[in-house]
């Protein structure tokens, strides 16, 4: 029996941990590695776009915030 | 068999990652109290003296801005090279040019150095013996290769944008010219950010010279030939300005503290770095047909460049070089398009195109340098 605390913490942790604590391997991939995308956009090409005050760099982190959120929410539904 | 992995498998990486992200990005949105205290002790210590202690009611100092007629892109060296006149009537836009590291081509050859053109407007103040400076409304300043020119103790943490307004008034008090960036033209509607001067205020607004990308300005010149034309400032309130001037606020200013380097110097200068430029420029090229990182990349307007040097080597009777540059600007042109940094993202192979079609003019024009 998983908690459904624990893999909400696990999914704040980093996105997609907390469908591997619960099996969900297939999600656990999708979120690790949209996540890894979005965090590669922002530290490496973020700073550039904030430079250039390019609108990019705001979707980046609303993109950020949903993908943490929806892993959170969707760690914590799933689990059983 | 449980299904998912054991908690305590994970918690260790993904609370070691998140700390590395929290650590990493906290700079970002968090004040930063012991920067901006040093910040702010070592702008007193090296403008003690310049500045009023109390900025004057109001300022406007007579600069006047640059147009490349038609232009596009090349705001920073319009309000660079104006200000630079106004400090010192004897460098006009061509001179500016000839001391920015016009034939400059980089190929990241040290950590400092990105791949691409290499006019820089501070390395211009950095030859006629200025020091250059950069404030923000944040901590975090760009990574050095971006901001090559200025020494790192130069980039000035200032806690909001009230006190960065009130720093600027006293600089323009003290004949200081700065320049800032700000995310749209406040009286075009233009998409982009512009770098503007900042050359006056009163109590109701400012002054900037924003170099004009309309062609009404400059009816019937031709970008890439023509020689610059003068403009006078243009009036914006303060709303107007705080409206535009956001995100981390840059505030550019260079202050005097010694000695112009002499042409014969900066054309050895541009001699050598001409006669390097088919090197580092197949370098550039195949930088960018790997997918560089466009950070790495600068995206510059060439094309004064090129009419500058023509000029150049016109007034000096070599006709040979002179038209070869004619040629070159001409092809910039014909290949032109708005080329703001955030354009490279998106077009990458637009800048293939033409540093791969102006490649030709680079090599010869290179062999032809006396």
């Amino acid at each position: 029996m998983k908690n459904k605390k624990v893999a909400a913490f696990l999914s704040l942790l980093f996105p997609g941990f907390g469908h591997l604590y619960i099996g969900k391997y297939i999600d656990a991939i999708v979120f690790v590695a949209g996540a890894g995308v979005l965090w590669y956009a922002f530290f490496l090409r973020g700073y550039y776009l904030m430079m250039s005050a390019n609108p990019r760099y705001y979707l980046v982190l609303v993109a950020l915030i949903f993908v943490y959120l929806f892993s959170i929410f969707d760690a914590y539904r799933k689990t059983k | 068999m449980k299904k998912g992995l054991p908690a305590k498998f994970l918690f260790i990486p993904g609370g070691i990652i998140f700390l590395i992200i929290v650590w990493t990005i906290s700079p970002q949105f968090l004040p930063n109290e012991a920067e901006y205290k040093k910040d702010q002790a070592y702008l007193a210590e090296v403008m003690n003296g310049k500045l009023p202690e109390t900025p004057s009611p109001e300022v406007k100092l007579p600069v006047k801005g640059y147009i490349i007629a038609g232009g596009a892109g090349t705001c920073m060296v319009d309000a660079a090279a104006g200000i630079a006149n106004f400090y010192e009537p004897d460098i006009d836009f061509d001179t500016f040019i000839f001391y920015a590291n016009p034939t400059l081509i980089m190929a990241k050859r040290d950590k400092n150095e990105r791949y691409g053109p290499g006019l820089s407007i501070m390395r211009a103040f950095k030859n006629f013996g200025y020091i250059p400076f950069r404030g923000a409304t944040t901590p975090i300043h760009p990574p050095q290769n971006i901001v090559a020119d200025f020494e790192p103790q130069n980039l000035i943490y200032f806690k909001d944008v009230k006190e960065e307004l009130l720093f600027a008034k006293k600089l323009l008090s003290a004949g200081i010219v700065p320049i800032v960036g700000l995310q749209h033209d406040p009286f075009e509607d233009i998409e982009g950010g512009v770098f503007s001067s900042l050359v006056g205020y009163n109590k109701d607004g400012v002054w900037l010279n924003i170099s004009p990308q309309s062609e009404r300005y400059a009816p019937g010149k031709k970008y890439y030939l023509d020689e610059p034309i003068r403009y006078e400032p243009r009036f914006a309130s303060y709303d107007l300005l705080m409206k535009y001037w956001t995100g981390e606020h840059q505030l550019l200013w260079a202050v005097k503290s010694g000695e112009r380097k002499s042409e014969a110097e900066i054309y050895s200068e541009n001699k050598k770095n001409i006669q390097e430029a088919p090197v580092t420029l197949q370098k550039s090229i195949e930088f960018l047909k790997n997918n560089g990182n466009v950070s790495d990349f600068t995206a510059a307007s060439q094309t004064p460049e090129a009419a500058v040097l023509y000029r150049y080597f016109q007034a000096k009777g070599n006709l040979a070089l002179a038209n070869q540059y004619k040629e070159l600007a001409k092809t910039y042109e014909s290949l032109r398009q708005s080329e703001s940094p955030g354009i490279v993202a998106s077009d990458r192979q637009k800048m293939i195109e033409v540093l791969t079609t102006v490649y030709p003019h680079i090599f010869k024009v290179s062999t032809l340098w006396p």
